[in-house]
């Protein structure tokens, strides 16, 4: 309707007033009007009726003496003169029996008189008229009767007549007063209203533009209404203003949030560059430091092999070897660590004494414990007793625990270490003197958590507890104020009976490697670093053995084009061609030349599964980590080993491993490996058509899912078929697979022994 | 005002004449007229017009006394109740149609008295006082 408003004046306010007043007016006009005629009717009617009741009131003495002496003459005269009235039809004068007079307009007969004379239409209801008349001097005697007759023709003339001018009159005063009425609606009520409306419609609010009150109407409700819009208009305004004020400010906020944010994503793209360039550093820092400690850790032993040092210099040269190894562990140790917290570390475990490491760390901290005054009391510690873990890591926590306790500790106190067994697991309790303040014990295993050491890192907590349960472990806490003793826990796997079995079985086949059953190999030992080649030299003992070097790739190449090494030690890293790319060449070469291939086993300071697996796919026959031992290279050489360790990766001898659990993801494990399993046969399908890219996204699905429930062995492996995804060969990738599925079908899963509360608050 | 003035004094005339002469006004017809008597009815349907004829089928001629009577305006007060100008009213009406007419107005007594006896169907009022052998009583309006 707004939009034929516009458009349409005719249905504007005027026009729509003008239009429905002039309807209710003419309609109440005809209703009044016709209300009018009947009234009028009605009232003419009635006159006409007491007009002849009057006429015969009239001529009623004189019939009465006409009458009275039958006066035939004046009664016609009676008569005739009562004709003139022209409501009268006719009239008929008897005294007694005789008709004195008779006298009709026309001539019909007396009885039908009323009959014929009905007109059309507005019948008057007056009938024939008849009066008595009694004697003019006895009013006793009746003399005679007068009969008139109204003439109803002539009486509804009159009485339109009448009708006609009351409606005329009525209809021109209601015309006046209709008319006025409308000229005074609309001036005084629409007409301002349409001006209101469209001066508010081509108002400009925000300009300061408002309503001018309409002339004549300062004081009516017109005038208030225009009063209530301009002040309407003048709030509204305030709070568009406002409004618009809040959103420009809204904007700048936005805008200096988007610079602010801008800024936080360069500084934190800038912060991500810096810690990969620091681990990239790191990790190199590591590798470069690790082959040189290797070296100067194998010194001793060759030297005292030809040399037979004094007990002084027997001293200096354990110091050399003991402090060597030491940095070479912890050099280790950090690796390791970085491992840990991707989830990538390679878990070795054998069995270790831990009561042996608790003498030894024991014995290593003597000095730091003296000078507090602190005594170390062990409990539970003459016997060995084993646990199924890395001997490296468990020095590592223990070495932690103990001078931390020795830091908390008063002086002139007791540390008290106590081994229990229980079932499955090996408890170590280290119980000192002195709570934990309450500000660290929620955050005490979270990294880089510390409290009132000046230098401490806040990482041996965390990396204790890392340590714990890579090793499939844990390492809880318990304080309290009460008994104002701290107690850590750490809880290792005993050692299972036919793991340890085979573990004891691969040591002692490695240790059957001497010089004894070595063959005749001919050695080729490929590495830029001659500090490291002259140790390998030392190592393998010639004769049997004949040793060749080359300080790069290219080198061992060309070597390989005039002799035939059985077995070569090559470095990866090296200037000019680094160890793949020779190993290529050198595979290529034996094969143009249809001679049997040798051996090669990379030999590198890289000692993660994701090395080991690259050098394997690139072909090498074995991958063995700087630094090594004489033992393991000759049980190497001595044969049988390598075959039997790369036949058996170590996906078949971790495929029994157990995996332990918190209570609350316990029930999800079985449908987690079911569907694991799922994924892992799209994996093998996938594998089989050949979609790389689908194989690289299952493999991290895996990967992600395996490290959130603890499976890390399988996460490992995930990862790193999700990292050679483009260039591993089928054969290695169903291998892969094969492990995994076999992983999943026999590994243990159970609930980690639950310390739910890791410490206790006294009070 | 004058109109009052006029009814007194015409009040007062006839207190006095009334009280003068205070008799019995009686109808009387000639000696020689057989009627005896007549009713009330019958003296008013001859002197007001109506019916002019004795029971013997002689034709009544009514005379009145002359005019400013005391008799005349006793006699038609004490007939019909009317007063003398009502009576001529009366009169006027009828004479238009020419049908009846008024009474022979007397000039005077004697000429009343004269007229009746002159006139066999003669019929007029008096004063029982006056009445003589020339004249029978044939109704009496009864003492005054």
């Amino acid at each position: 309707m707004n939009k034929y408003f516009r458009w349409f004046p005719l249905w504007g306010l005027i026009p729509r007033t003008a239009f429905t007043i002039g309807w209710m007016a003419i309609a109440a006009g005809v209703i009044a009007l016709l209300l009018t005629t009947e009234v009028t009717r009605n009232r003419a009617e009635r006159n006409a009726e007491r007009e002849l009741g009057e006429l015969l009131d009239a001529i009623e003495r004189t019939v009465s003496i006409a009458c009275f002496v039958r006066d035939r003459v004046l009664a016609e005269e009676v008569a005739r003169g009562i004709l003139k009235n022209s409501k009268v039809l006719g009239v008929v004068i008897r005294a007694g029996d005789a008709e004195l007079a008779r006298s009709y307009r026309f001539s019909p007969r007396a009885e039908e008189v009323t009959d014929s004379s009905e007109p059309s239409s507005h019948t008057p209801k007056i009938g024939r008229l008849t009066r008595l008349v009694v004697s003019p001097f006895n009013q006793a005697e009746i003399v005679g009767e007068i009969h008139m007759d109204p003439d109803p023709a002539a009486i509804a003339r009159h009485a339109e007549s009448d009708v006609r001018f009351v409606g005329l009159m009525f209809g021109v005063q209601w015309l006046v007063v209709g008319i006025a009425l409308l000229v005074l609606v609309l001036r005084s009520v629409v007409r301002p209203i349409q001006m209101i409306s469209a001066h508010l419609h081509a108002m400009n609010a925000e300009e300061g533009e408002r309503l001018a009150t309409p002339m004549g109407h300062e004081h009516t409700e017109i005038g208030r209404l225009v009063a209530d819009i301009n002040a309407l208009a003048s709030r509204f305004v305030a709070v568009i203003e406002r409004a618009t004020g809040q959103a420009h400010m809204l904007k700048i906020a936005k805008e200096q949030v988007d610079i602010q944010a801008d800024q936080l994503k360069r500084q934190n793209a800038a912060l991500a560059r810096a810690i990969k360039i620091q681990e990239e550093v790191e990790r190199i820092a590591r590798h470069d430091l690790k082959t040189p400690l290797g070296s100067i850790a194998a010194v001793p032993a060759l030297l005292r092999r030809t040399l037979k040092p004094s007990d002084e210099e027997e001293s200096l040269l354990a110091m050399i070897e003991n402090s060597a190894k030491r940095v070479l562990r912890m050099v280790s140790l950090s690796l390791d660590m970085f491992r840990m917290e991707e989830g990538g570390y390679y878990f070795s475990p054998k069995n270790v004494d831990i009561s042996a490491l608790v003498r030894t760390v024991v014995s290593d901290l003597r000095e730091e414990s003296t000078a507090k005054y602190v005594r170390f009391r062990l409990i539970g510690c003459e016997a060995p007793v084993f646990v199924y873990a890395e001997e490296t890591l468990c020095y590592s926590i223990i070495a932690n625990l103990a001078r931390n306790a020795i830091e908390a500790t008063p002086s002139s106190m007791d540390i008290e270490f106590a081994i229990s067994v229980d079932q499955s697991m090996v408890h170590l309790k280290i119980r000192n003197r002195g709570a934990v303040p309450d500000p660290v014990r929620m955050t005490f295993f979270d990294k880089y958590s510390t409290f009132g050491k000046s230098r401490g890192t806040g990482l041996g907590t965390y990396s204790a507890r890392l340590m714990a349960r890579v090793q499939c472990g844990d390492l809880n806490m318990e304080t309290s104020d009460e008994t104002d003793s701290t107690t850590l826990t750490l809880s290792l796997r005993a050692p299972e009976l036919n793991k340890s079995a085979e573990i004891q079985e691969g040591i002692a086949v490695a240790k059957t490697g001497n010089i004894a059953t070595l063959p005749e190999l001919r050695i080729l030992l490929v590495d830029d670093d001659p500090d490291n080649t002259l140790i390998m030299k030392l190592y393998l003992p010639r004769p049997p053995l004949v040793v060749e070097t080359a300080a790069n790739g290219r080198e061992a190449v060309e070597l390989c084009c005039i002799s035939h090494p059985d077995v070569i030690f090559m470095d990866l890293e090296m200037p000019i061609m680094d160890g793949f790319d020779a190993l290529r060449r050198i595979r290529e070469l034996q094969n143009d030349r249809g001679e049997m291939p040798s051996k090669i086993i990379a030999f590198s300071a890289h000692d993660d599964e994701a090395s080991r697996q690259r050098s394997l796919m690139a072909g090498f026959d074995f991958h063995l980590s700087k630094p090594t031992t004489q033992h393991e290279i000759l049980g190497l050489l001595a044969g049988g080993t390598m075959d039997r360790l790369n036949d058996l990766p170590h996906a078949d001898r971790r495929s029994n491993a157990v995996i332990w659990v918190d209570q609350d993801i316990l029930d999800a494990i079985p449908g987690f490996i079911k569907s694991r399993l799922e994924i892992i046969s799209e994996l093998r399908s996938t594998v089989a058509t050949g979609s790389r890219e689908s194989l690289r996204a299952l493999a991290h699905k895996l990967k992600g899912s395996f490290s959130m429930y603890g499976f890390n062995w399988a996460a490992q492996i995930s990862r790193e078929i999700e990292d050679c995804y483009l260039n591993a060969d089928i054969e290695s990738l169903t291998s892969n697979i094969n492990a995994l599925e076999h992983h999943l079908a026999h590994v243990k899963v159970r609930l980690r022994p639950q310390q739910s509360e890791n410490y206790s608050i006294a009070g | 005002m004058k109109g009052s003035v006029c009814c007194l004094f015409f009040a007062l005339l006839g207190l006095i004449s009334t009280g003068a002469s205070a008799g019995e006004l009686v109808v009387v017809v000639s000696a020689k007229n057989p009627v005896d008597a007549l009713n009330r009815d019958q003296v008013i349907n001859i002197f007001m017009g109506r019916f002019r004829h004795f029971s013997t089928g002689l034709k009544a001629e009514p005379i009145d006394q002359h005019v400013g009577s005391i008799e005349k305006e006793r006699f038609y007060r004490y007939l019909v109740g009317k007063d003398v100008s009502e009576i001529s009213a009366y009169w006027a009406r009828l004479v238009f149609s020419g049908r009846t007419q008024p009474p022979i107005q007397a000039e005077s007594a004697a000429e009343q008295l004269q007229l009746l006896a002159s006139k066999n169907g003669g019929i007029t009022y008096l004063d029982r006082s006056q009445v003589d052998s020339r004249f029978k009583i044939v109704f009496s309006l009864g003492p005054l």
